[in-house]
C-alpha cells in the first residue's frame, strides 16, 4: 500500500491530536477532583487528628485497590455497559473518558493520599490548638502543604492518561495512540509510526516539564 | 509566698493514660498543681516524663482520662465545639519543631490563626504587623518560613501565639532545637513579654538552663508524676528529691579530680545565696582555727537573676581544727555539702594519661 500523502496525514493528526487533548482533558480534570475527594477521605478515616473511621478507611481502600488491580484493557471492556448507559454510546474519545477515569482517579487518590501524609503533623497539630476546624486545617494547612506533592501526582496522573488513551484507541476512543496502531501498525506505515510516536514524546516531555515548573513555583520548603 | 495569688490553671488529679497494643500507658500519673497568674511556671524532667501530655491537657489537644483542668477557675475538661474553640483562642502555644505553615508568608501564618477564630480583615491587617514588631520582625512578613533561621522562626511563633492576645503562653520544649544564642534571644523575648503583657506562660524542657534563667516556680517531673515543686531557686539550691538533685548537679557541673592533698584535708562545697559575705567567712576560719584553705573553684550562678555563689575550698590542718572549722562554715553559709571526686582511674593506661592531664 502507498504511503499516505503529508496533507492527508497531517490531517489525520490534527483530529487525532485533538481527540488525545479532549480524552485526557476531560479525565484529568474529572479524575483530579475525584481522587482528591477520596485521597482526602482516605487519609482523614486513617487520622487520629482528624475523623479515625477504621470501617470507612477500609471501604474505600479497598475499593480502590481494586480498581487498580484491573488491567487497564479489561476495565475498557468491562465499563462498556456503563458508558453506554452514561455517555449514550460506546465509541468516541467522550466514551473513552468513562473508562480512563474510572482508571486514573483511584490512582490518583493514593498519590494525594501520600502527599497528605507526609505533611508534617506538627503542623496540624499546631493549627489545632489556635482553634482551627478540621475545615480550615484541610483547606489552609493540610491542602497548601501538600501541594507540591499533589501538582507532581497531577503531573504523573496526566502522563499516564497520554499512554492509556493509545489503549482507549483499541475500543473507538480515536486519539494519537490510535492513529499510530491503525497506519503504522496494521498498514505498516512506518513513517506515520515515528511520526506518532515523536509527536507522544514530544507531548509527555512537555507536560512533565510544565508539571515539574509548578510544583517548584508551589513549593516553598 | 505569702501574698495571695490567683490561680490562672489548676490541675487536679490529672492522669493520662494510652492504651497501645492492648497495653496501657500512663504518661501523667495523679497531677494536681496550681499555676497563678502572671508567672513563668517550668516543668522540667527527662523524656518521656509525661511533661508534654500534661501541657497537652490545658488546651485539650489531650484530654485527660481522670481528673480535671481549670483555666480561669473554669472546668475545661469536657469542652467541646465553640467552647474549645474560644478556650483555645485564650491560649496560645509555641512548639519545639516551630510547626509553621511552610507554604505560607511569615504574615499568612499569623493571619490565619486569627481568621479562623473569625477576626475580621480589619483587625488581622492592624493586629499582625502589631505581633511582628513584638518579636521585633517587622521586616520578614512577607518572608517564607524556610527562609528564616531557627531563631527567627521561634519568634514567628511566638508572634502568632500571641495574636489573638491569649492570657496564657504553652510553651512546649521552645528552645530545644535552637543554638546557645538563640536560645538566649527566645528566652529574654519571653521574659520581656511576660513582663509586659502580664501573660501567664507554661514552659516545658528538659534543659535544666532554660528553666533556671526564667523561671519562677518550678515542678519537676519524673515518669508521669510531679515529684518537687517550689520556687526555681529552691529547686536549684536546696532539692529535696534524688531525682531532682541528679538533674540540677549537671547543671552546677563541678566534679574535680581529686588533688593531691594530705589526709587531713577536707575539701567542701559551699552554697550561698548572695546575702551572705562569703570570703569574710573564709578569712575569719582561717583566723580562729588555725586552719589552712585551699580555693579549688568558685562560681556564680544566676536563678531566675538571684545570684547564688558556689565555692569548693580544702581545708587542711589540724583534724581538730578542721572540724571545727568545719562546723563554723556550716553554720555561716547557706549549705555545705563534702565533694565527692570523680572516679578515680583504676586502669594502668588510664592513671597515665589522667597523671599526665595533671601536668
Amino acid at each position: 500500500m502507498k504511503s499516505l500523502p503529508f496533507s492527508e496525514l497531517f490531517g489525520y493528526l490534527k483530529i487525532a491530536f485533538m481527540e488525545t487533548f479532549l480524552m485526557c482533558g476531560i479525565s484529568l480534570v474529572i479524575s483530579v477532583l475525584l481522587g482528591l475527594a477520596i485521597g482526602i477521605l482516605i487519609y482523614m478515616t486513617r487520622e487520629q487528628l482528624f475523623w479515625k473511621n477504621k470501617i470507612l478507611h477500609t471501604i474505600s481502600g479497598v475499593s480502590i485497590n481494586i480498581i487498580r488491580s484491573i488491567p487497564f484493557i479489561i476495565l475498557l471492556v468491562l465499563l462498556l455497559p456503563l458508558t453506554k448507559l452514561i455517555v449514550g454510546t460506546s465509541i468516541g474519545p467522550l466514551a473513552a473518558c468513562v473508562s480512563l477515569i474510572f482508571a486514573s482517579f483511584a490512582y490518583f487518590a493514593r498519590l494525594v493520599e501520600s502527599s497528605l501524609s507526609s505533611v508534617d503533623n506538627g503542623i496540624i497539630e499546631a493549627s489545632r490548638a489556635f482553634g482551627a476546624s478540621n475545615f480550615d486545617i484541610i483547606k489552609s494547612v493540610l491542602l497548601p502543604e501538600a501541594l507540591p506533592g499533589i501538582l507532581r501526582g497531577v503531573t504523573i496522573l496526566a502522563i499516564g492518561l497520554v499512554a492509556n488513551s493509545a489503549n482507549a484507541g483499541m475500543v473507538g476512543g480515536g486519539g494519537i495512540g490510535d492513529l499510530a496502531i491503525r497506519f503504522g501498525y496494521y498498514r505498516y506505515q512506518t513513517d506515520v509510526m515515528i511520526i506518532t510516536v515523536v509527536l507522544l514524546i514530544v507531548i509527555v516531555q512537555i507536560i512533565q516539564m510544565a508539571g515539574d515548573w509548578i510544583a517548584l513555583k508551589t513549593d516553598k520548603s | 509566698m505569702s501574698i495571695q495569688q490567683e490561680n490562672i490553671i489548676s490541675f487536679k488529679n490529672v492522669s493520662v493514660t494510652f492504651s497501645l497494643k492492648k497495653k496501657e500507658i500512663t504518661a501523667v500519673k495523679d497531677v494536681s498543681f496550681d499555676v497563678h497568674q502572671g508567672e513563668i511556671f517550668g516543668i522540667i524532667g527527662t523524656s518521656g516524663a509525661g511533661k508534654s501530655t500534661l501541657l497537652r491537657t490545658v488546651n485539650l489537644l489531650q484530654r485527660p482520662t481522670e481528673g480535671q483542668v481549670l483555666v480561669n477557675n473554669e472546668d475545661i475538661t469536657f469542652l467541646k465545639g465553640a467552647a474549645l474553640q474560644e478556650l483555645r483562642t485564650n491560649i496560645g502555644m509555641i512548639f519545639q519543631q516551630f510547626n509553621l505553615i511552610n507554604a505560607k508568608t511569615v504574615y499568612d501564618n499569623i493571619a490565619f490563626v486569627m481568621k479562623v477564630t473569625g477576626k475580621g480583615k480589619d483587625e488581622i491587617r492592624r493586629r499582625t504587623p502589631e505581633v511582628l514588631e513584638l518579636v521585633g520582625l517587622s521586616d520578614r512578613a512577607q518572608a517564607y518560613p524556610s527562609k528564616l533561621s531557627g531563631g527567627e522562626k521561634q519568634r514567628v511563633g511566638i508572634a502568632r501565639a500571641l495574636a489573638n492576645n491569649p492570657y496564657i503562653l504553652l510553651c512546649d520544649e521552645p528552645t530545644s532545637s535552637l543554638d546557645l544564642e538563640n536560645t538566649n534571644v527566645i528566652l529574654q523575648l519571653l521574659k520581656d513579654l511576660n513582663r509586659k503583657l502580664n501573660i501567664t506562660t507554661v514552659i516545658i524542657s528538659h534543659e535544666m538552663h532554660v528553666i533556671k534563667k526564667i523561671c519562677n516556680r518550678v515542678a519537676v517531673m519524673n515518669s508521669g508524676e510531679v515529684i518537687e515543686l517550689d520556687e526555681a531557686f529552691n529547686i536549684f539550691t536546696n532539692p529535696e528529691q534524688e531525682y531532682t538533685k541528679s538533674l540540677v548537679s549537671h547543671t552546677l557541673d563541678m566534679d574535680l579530680p581529686k588533688p593531691a592533698s594530705n589526709e587531713n584535708a577536707k575539701t567542701l562545697k559551699l552554697f550561698y545565696s548572695g546575702n551572705k559575705a562569703h570570703d569574710a567567712v573564709i578569712s575569719d576560719t582561717i583566723r580562729k582555727f588555725d586552719v589552712n584553705i585551699n580555693i579549688l573553684l568558685g562560681k556564680i550562678e544566676y536563678i531566675t537573676c538571684k545570684p547564688f555563689g558556689v565555692l569548693v575550698i580544702e581545708l587542711s590542718g589540724k583534724q581538730e581544727n578542721v572540724a571545727h572549722a568545719e562546723h563554723y562554715i556550716r553554720k555561716q553559709t547557706y549549705r555545705v555539702e563534702e565533694v565527692k571526686y570523680v572516679t578515680e582511674p583504676v586502669d594502668k593506661e588510664e592513671k597515665r594519661i589522667y597523671n599526665n592531664n595533671l601536668v
